[in-house]
């Protein structure tokens, strides 16, 4: 399991990529890109594999190029391709995370939490997902509840539980006790 | 001719014997009274009592069978009545028979005296003599005879004549005397009654006279002998008895005409003793017997001279010698006997004793024939009035009527012959009862046809010329003394109201007359002279056109087009006076039809002048005023806005042909077949401007435009044939040029309206052009060029409309719509980018408006509320557009790339601002950034500052101008933050962490500033960097310069003071990083939320530094 920022390629000069998706009628054509450069299986990062959704090579390279776009500080090429595996269907798990980390990159909570949920509806026991979501919820929502609901999720759907996440569910169980609270819904 | 009074005083007996029977005889009829009575006698005793000697005579004379012959060649020869003379003697020898011998004595007798009158006829005088002695001899002796005793009358008779005849009067009135004293019942008696008469007469015994002439007079039938072709009915005393004298009296004709001789004498013998009411009584018995048999014989030829038809009218009138001596002299008589008598009187008593006579015209023309010789003037005329008044019903009436009329001319008496005049027009008209009842008298009729037509037109002219006079004369007057305003007065009216009687009355009388029209003509001119306009107008149109029965071709009037003409102009008179509000009178009014003021009923009368006009041009189409005429009535039309007819009669006048101009042609050049007539320029014109004008309210405005521009050119021409219609079109030229140009700008203008209107803009633009290239002196010149820059901006025809705009300007620099103008022109260069240009249009636009602004009288100048609130929204709405327009100023200069331009651009705004608004606040805000750009921060940080300290922090603003506000004062604590960061706490470390410490206050200070804008982007920047500020504090703080010397222990002391006093600054760091991550639980949405969350990462990793997952 790797725990770190994404780090994708420089697009941004890709003016290919940039009209691409900024233009729906050109947007077929990079998905088509796209799906030849994806690979066909998708292992999840905790271990399990996802056996119900797998993204099509096509979403997979929309999911690529999205990357590169945010790494390279393109953020409105970068949205515009996710938008793009959306509305191409994007079921699994990594391409809706991805997404959902961008958005909460952007601040975009409300977007990220569906994407998330999203996310949860095609693959319910995606532990990675929980744990997102978990971390949404707690930093950027305030509703612990739902973050230690999340984060007891990832616990027991994780090929093992993390002790940090115990920690973490401690703290909010503490934090709910105190009355601590921030935007639960 | 008149004859002599009767010869009654003659000298000679002789004469007298025969003068007087023969004219009675004459009257009669009967031929020679004396002769023929005697003849008759002795022709009837032969053949009654000397049958058989006679017939025996008669044998012996061969040559002379019967004594009927011998009686009617009166024995012309001595030789035949000695024959005869000697037949008889020797018959008287050879006869027995006493009765027989006796007869042929008186024959004898009578052949003597015819022999001496035979003698004495061819001049053999002794011998006559001597031939009546014989014969009166002979008489004596039969008378003394036994014999003598029958037929004494006879005899007495024979011998009475035979005196007579030798000039023995008194023996003759002797024999006379004794045969009436004898024989009162002998058939001479009445005879030699009226012989003894005429001698008592002529010895002027008139009172002896009378009663002889009374006896005949009264004398009855009864005794009277009868004549019966030529027997003598008697018995054999001579007697006659009852049956003879009932079976055998005269003839009532023979007994009429010797009672009238007799009734006449009696009359005479009256008169010579001055006893005139018998003498009239007489003379009137004798009269009404003869008009008894007096029956004029009447001639119905129409064809006649007046004088024929007035002896035939008047047959039997002394005035024209009808012939019978006797009325004649017992008319003269009578007139004589009034002759002294006062004309008044005069016609009384004739009216008492006459005016029921049959002859009753007889008298008074007589005696007014008499006062007429008698040069009584007035009393013939009042005579021959007094028939007519007496007996109106007479067929003579109308005769008298009008020598009554003639008197009065010859007497000069004018006047009153035309009094006379006017009743016989009047009494004789044709609709009056007398004509009527005299239609079956045909002789009648005609005398008062020629008479009566006369008289009318002579009433008619008299009065027409009394008026004239009179009217001249006022007029005089008038011009004498100018106070006299109205040149018809009463009297001047009565005399015209009095000729239009007249004519009509000519009118009514002879509906076929030749000369009707003129009739009417003058009846209109009167009419209108006396102000019956109305009436006037009629007459003159059917003078004109016809109506009312009448045809003008029938008519011999030589110019209708006179009265046509005419009543067009009394149409005119009337409108005037309709227009100057005159109210009708009695005057100027008909019955049925009243004259009001008001433009309704002036259009009505306006419309009846157009109709009499366009009649008039139709009817005399060679008249030099058709023209003038049409042009008129183009004007009526004109005022009526009746359009379509305008157009028809324009067109006629104008010789186009119909439906030319309004064809399907919408080309503004003129069609092929436009050849308008060459007309007087006074007829064009007005018939050019009327029809435009109508053609363009029908909105066939290219036929507008067609018309106007002849209507230019006919102005606009300079070559003239006549002097009149040069003067003509200068005059009119300074008036009507000018609107005319207008006009014809006027049409095109709506047909670019039109075309707009069709939405073919393009079009629209190009009959715009048309009228400025065509019309460049019309006032519709610069609302063209204005439409034509609007539908360029309109067309986005943004570079013409950079063309046009400024020659709009040029041309109309102090139009109102200059500035209008102007803003399409900037919009035209914005729509080009033409940045720089639409920069400065829109800086000058801001300044002209201030300029305006300045001059338009302000609020605190506003007299009324309303025009306070009015004026004040003018100037509020125009400062802000100027306010916008510097603001595009500064914002095209900013896309044209010129940054000074622009700065001069916000300046502008700045320095113009009249209030602390967002306008102020965005024009700094731009300053600042420009400033920014062109790396003056100095200015661009003054313009922060001024920013902040143009409002307290609290004032109330827009949600921009408290964004710039918020901006301004964050970039203000941005210089505080920097300039703390670069503070470092060292030695010495008291003064430089105060330092720092003060910049850390003067920071927090500034960005809890920004805070309460409670702007949330610089909110969230505020909280991040007071945070970041704490936190750095305790950084710096942390890693602080340590104190030199100390050792390991105290050193940890000394770190652990440190953390003492860098926590509290941590702990405020977190906390305000975490006032941003519960803003970001909101929604908010910042790069400071990010980096508050990002240094919550490191100040509090275990919460805060928790990574997302990713594949």
């Amino acid at each position: 399991m790797h725990r770190t920022v994404v780090n994708s390629k420089v697009i941004r000069n890709s003016k290919l990529m940039r009209s691409g998706y900024r233009h729906k009628s050109s947007r077929l054509l990079a998905a088509v890109l796209f799906a030849a450069l994806a690979s066909c299986a998708q292992i999840g990062s905790n271990g399990t594999v996802d056996a119900e959704f797998k993204d099509n090579a096509k979403i997979r390279s929309m999911l690529s190029d999205a990357k590169r776009a945010e790494d390279a500080g393109d953020i409105e090429l970068a949205k515009s391709i996710y938008e793009a595996m959306m509305d191409s269907g994007a079921k699994a798990s990594r391409s809706l995370n991805h997404y959902a980390i961008f958005l909460r990159k952007q601040l975009e909570i409300d977007q990220a939490e569906n994407v998330y949920l999203r996310a949860l509806k095609y693959s319910p026991r995606d532990a990675t997902t929980h744990y997102n979501l978990g971390i949404l919820y707690e930093l950027y929502r305030g509703d612990f509840s739902k973050a230690k609901q999340h984060y007891e999720s990832y616990q027991a759907n994780a090929e093992e539980a993390d002790p940090a996440v115990k920690n973490w569910i401690v703290d909010l169980e503490r934090r709910i006790a105190s009355g601590e609270s921030g935007g639960e819904s | 001719m008149r004859r002599s009074r009767p010869s009654l005083v003659a000298t000679s007996r002789r004469l007298i014997f025969f003068a007087l029977p023969f004219l009675l005889c004459c009257v009669s009829g009967c031929g020679v009274f004396g002769d023929r009575y005697a003849l008759n006698a002795r022709t009837s005793k032969v053949e009654t009592l000397g049958t058989k000697v006679d017939r025996w005579i008669s044998t012996r004379a061969d040559e002379q069978p019967n004594d009927s012959a011998i009686v009617d060649v009166a024995a012309p020869t001595l030789l035949r009545s000695e024959e005869i003379a000697s037949v008889y003697r020797d018959a008287y020898e050879l006869l027995q028979d006493p009765i027989a011998k006796n007869h042929i004595l008186q024959r004898l007798a009578a052949l003597d005296l015819k022999a001496a009158e035979n003698f004495e006829v061819s001049g053999l005088l002794p011998e006559s003599q001597e031939a009546y002695q014989v014969a009166i001899d002979a008489y004596q002796l039969l008378l003394a005879s036994e014999a003598g005793m029958q037929n004494r009358d006879e005899l007495l008779y024979a011998l009475a004549k035979a005196y007579a005849l030798t000039g023995e009067s008194e023996q003759a009135f002797v024999s006379l005397t004794e045969l009436v004293d004898q024989f009162p019942e002998s058939r001479f008696w009445p005879e030699v009654q009226f012989r003894r008469g005429e001698h008592l007469f002529i010895a002027n015994d008139f009172s002896g006279a009378e009663k002889v002439f009374q006896a005949i007079v009264d004398y009855q039938l009864e005794p009277m002998i009868a004549l019966e072709n030529g027997q003598v009915i008697s018995d054999e005393k001579g007697m006659l008895d009852k049956k003879s004298i009932t079976e055998n009296k005269p003839s009532e004709v023979e007994h009429t005409d010797f009672t009238s001789n007799a009734r006449y004498m009696l009359g005479w013998s009256q008169f010579k003793q001055a006893d005139y009411p018998a003498a009239i009584a007489s003379f009137s018995l004798l009269l009404d017997e003869r008009a008894a048999i007096e029956q004029p014989e009447r001639i119905t030829q129409l064809a006649m001279s007046d004088e024929l038809l007035t002896r035939t009218y008047l047959l039997g009138s002394p005035a024209f010698n009808h012939g019978d001596k006797l009325i004649d002299d017992a008319l003269r008589a009578i007139a004589l006997s009034f002759a002294y008598t006062p004309i008044s009187e005069a016609i009384v008593k004739l009216q008492n004793n006459f005016a029921e006579k049959a002859y009753a015209h007889w008298v008074y023309a007589e005696m007014a024939e008499l006062y007429f010789k008698q040069e009584r003037f007035a009393d013939a005329a009042s005579l021959y009035a007094a028939y007519e008044q007496e007996v109106p019903t007479s067929e003579y009436a109308p005769w008298f009527l009008k020598q009554s009329i003639a008197t009065l001319q010859h007497a000069e008496f004018s006047e009153d012959a035309w009094e006379r005049k006017a009743v016989f027009a009047d009494r004789y008209h044709p609709l009056q009862a007398y004509y009527q009842a005299q239609q079956s008298t045909d002789y009648v009729k005609h005398y008062l046809d020629e008479h009566l037509g006369i008289y009318l037109d002579e009433l008619g002219s008299f009065y027409h010329a009394k008026a004239r006079v009179l009217k001249q004369k006022l007029k005089q007057k008038a011009v004498a003394d100018p106070e006299l305003t109205s040149p018809l007065n009463s009297d001047v009216a009565t005399a015209y109201n009095t000729a239009s009687y007249w004519y009509r009355q000519k009118i009514s009388a002879y509906p076929a007359d030749s000369e009707l029209g003129s009739t009417y003509y003058l009846l209109a001119e009167s009419l209108q002279e006396s102000d019956r306009l109305i009436e006037a107008i009629e007459a003159y149109e059917v003078a004109a056109y016809g109506g009312l029965g009448f045809t003008p071709e029938d008519d011999q009037l030589k110019v209708p087009n006179e009265a046509g003409y005419a009543a067009i102009l009394v149409y005119s008179k009337l409108l005037d006076r309709l227009s100057v509000g005159q109210l009708a009178d009695s005057s100027t009014t008909t019955d049925s039809e009243p004259i009001t003021s008001g433009s309704t009923h002036a259009d009505d009368w306006r419309e009846q002048r157009i109709e009499s006009s366009l009649l008039f041009a139709e009817h005399f189409e060679l008249d030099q005023r058709r023209n003038a005429v049409l042009a008129n009535t183009i004007t009526d039309l004109q005022q009526l806005k009746d359009w379509q007819r305008l157009m028809a009669v324009s067109d006629s006048l104008l010789g186009i042909e119909t439906n030319i101009a309004t064809n399907n042609d919408r080309s503004s050049d003129a069609p092929a077949n436009w050849a308008p007539r060459q007309l007087d320029p006074q007829y064009a014109l007005p018939a050019w401007l009327a029809s435009a004008a109508a053609t363009y309210q029908l909105e066939d405005y290219v036929d507008a435009e067609r018309r106007y521009a002849e209507a230019i050119n006919v102005m606009q021409r300079d070559n003239y044939t006549t002097v009149e219609q040069q003067r003509y079109v200068d005059e009119l030229r300074q008036k009507e040029l000018q609107p005319t140009i207008n006009n014809y700008a006027s049409s095109i203008y709506k047909q670019a309206e039109a075309a707009n209107a069709a939405g073919d803009k393009v079009g629209a633009i190009a009959q715009f052009d048309r009228l400025v290239a065509n019309a460049p002196t019309s006032e519709l010149r610069v609302s063209a060029q204005r439409n034509t820059i609007v539908l360029l901006t309109e067309t986005e025809q943004w570079q013409a409309v950079v063309e046009a705009v400024p020659r709009f300007i040029n041309d109309f620099p102090g139009h109102g719509d200059v500035l209008d103008m102007q803003r399409r022109l900037l919009n035209a260069n914005v729509a080009l980018n033409e940045w720089r240009s639409a920069s400065l249009l829109a800086s000058g636009l801001a300044s002209e408006l201030a300029r305006q602004i300045r001059r338009v009288p302000g609020a605190a100048n506003a007299s009324g509320d309303a025009l306070h609130d009015a004026s004040s929204d003018a100037n509020n709405n125009a400062n802000s557009e100027a306010d916008d327009l510097r603001f595009a100023a500064a914002d095209y200069a900013l896309k044209a790339g010129d940054k000074r331009l622009a700065i001069v651009g916000y300046q502008d705004i700045i320095n113009n601002s009249r209030q602390i608004d967002e306008a102020l606040y965005e024009s700094h805000f731009k300053l600042a950034a420009l400033y920014a750009e062109i790396n003056n921060s100095d200015a661009q940080f003054n313009q922060y500052r001024r920013i902040r300290d143009l409002q307290p922090v609290d004032a109330d603003r827009s949600p921009r101008a408290q964004y710039i506000v918020a901006d301004a004062e964050s970039q203000l604590a941005e210089i505080d933050f920097q300039r703390y960061r670069r503070l470092k706490i060292q030695e010495p470390l008291l003064e430089s962490l105060n330092r720092k410490r003060e910049a850390l206050e003067k920071t927090v200070a500034a960005y809890d500033r920004t805070e309460q804008y409670a702007v949330e982007k610089f909110a969230l920047l505020a909280t991040e960097r007071k945070a970041l500020i704490y936190a750095d504090f305790a950084k710096a703080i942390m890693e602080s310069e340590r104190p030199k010397g100390l050792d390991e222990l105290a050193l940890e002391e000394y770190e652990f003071l440190l953390e003492e006093q860098a926590y509290p600054f941590e702990e405020q760091a977190i906390a305000l990083y975490e006032v941003n991550v519960k803003r970001a639980w909101q929604g908010m949405k910042s790069p400071a939320i990010i980096d508050s969350y990002s240094a919550l990462s490191e100040l509090m990793p275990a919460r805060y530094n928790k990574v997302e997952i990713v594949q």
